[in-house]
């Protein structure tokens, strides 16, 4: 399984955003330039929801926004009005970020082979910090949505273990058979 | 018999969604019923006659798959129709579901006139 390109990933995630917004939601999300970070640490109210991948490749996606812009989603998915940040608007972004990366993920397995994915795990408040482990960074791909920011953060690898693990079983059954 | 739906889905937002589609439609005539996982729902289906289920795949405790495989175990419950609603959209899953007893399915972010189309070809 190959490493999948920066700009496959930016592609593909601003497609499954954009597929979204335009069934479910009440505008479309304008891109904004990307970048890469290995951390996220947020000091105001704010939203970061997480997805892990598994399978031929691993990693994680999420959604990461403000208070201000989570209550937005919700308002826009749920088509009521939203005054504070409460489970029901957590469980909105949580749906958001499940439904964006499940269909990148989708559009990845057609190229990448079989990926599992977690249910999403939601953190909301205010001085907290998140560090991606491993080897690669986090492909930030940012949006502004109404007068608000949102981005959604993809880390995905190979799983080597995995590939070596493969290798080992069928050079054992090779040598088994021959 | 009025038609009772049941929504699975682990996502409160989903069901809340749905369950407004479904309240829009006259196809659906009866009660609206929802639960969190498949284990849940095999729950409301032992106490609620239901005319159709819409469930999603990727579910803590039991996914849909598992969930349909039990439905489609259960003399009772084997010809109730089951529509599928999730982000899952590979060919291998989509045949996965359709192998355990799935009557159709339906790829998430969706539209509320493509959950009213499926429902009116089922009910």
């Amino acid at each position: 399984m190959g490493v999948i390109e920066s700009e496959t990933v930016v592609e593909l995630i601003r497609e499954s955003t954009r597929t979204l917004f335009e069934t479910m939601m009440d505008a479309i999300p304008e891109p904004l330039p990307v970048y890469r970070i290995s951390t996220v640490r947020d000091s105001h109210e704010s939203v970061f929801c997480l997805i892990g991948f598994s399978g031929e490749m691993m990693g994680s996606g999420s959604l990461h926004c403000s208070g201000a812009c989570a209550r937005q989603l919700a308002s826009a998915l749920l088509m009521g009005e939203y005054l504070e940040v409460d489970a029901e608007v957590l469980d909105a972004v949580a749906e958001v970020t499940n439904m964006i990366i499940g269909n990148f993920k989708t559009a990845v397995e057609e190229r990448h082979g079989v990926i599992g994915i977690s249910t999403p795990t939601v953190i909301y408040g205010e001085q907290y910090a998140a560090r991606n482990f491993g080897a690669s960074d986090w492909i930030v791909v940012p949006f502004r949505y109404h007068d608000t920011e949102f981005d959604l953060r993809v880390s995905l690898q190979p799983d080597k273990a995995r590939t070596r693990r493969t290798e080992q079983l069928l050079n054992h059954r090779e040598a088994l058979s021959s | 018999m009025a038609s009772n739906v049941l929504i699975v889905d682990d996502s409160a937002a989903i069901r809340k969604i749905l369950a407004r589609v479904l309240q829009q439609t006259e196809i659906v005539t009866g009660s609206i019923y929802e639960a969190g996982d498949g284990l849940q729902a095999l729950e409301v289906l032992r106490q609620k006659t239901v005319a159709l289920v819409l469930s999603d795949i990727n579910m803590p405790n039991m996914d849909g798959i598992e969930f349909l495989t039990e439905m489609r175990a259960n003399s009772s419950w084997q010809s109730v129709p089951v529509v599928m609603i999730t982000t899952e959209g590979s060919q291998a899953k989509v045949l996965e579901a359709v192998q355990a007893g799935a009557s159709g399915y339906v790829r998430k972010p969706f539209t509320a006139d493509q959950i009213k189309e499926k429902l009116a070809s089922l009910l």
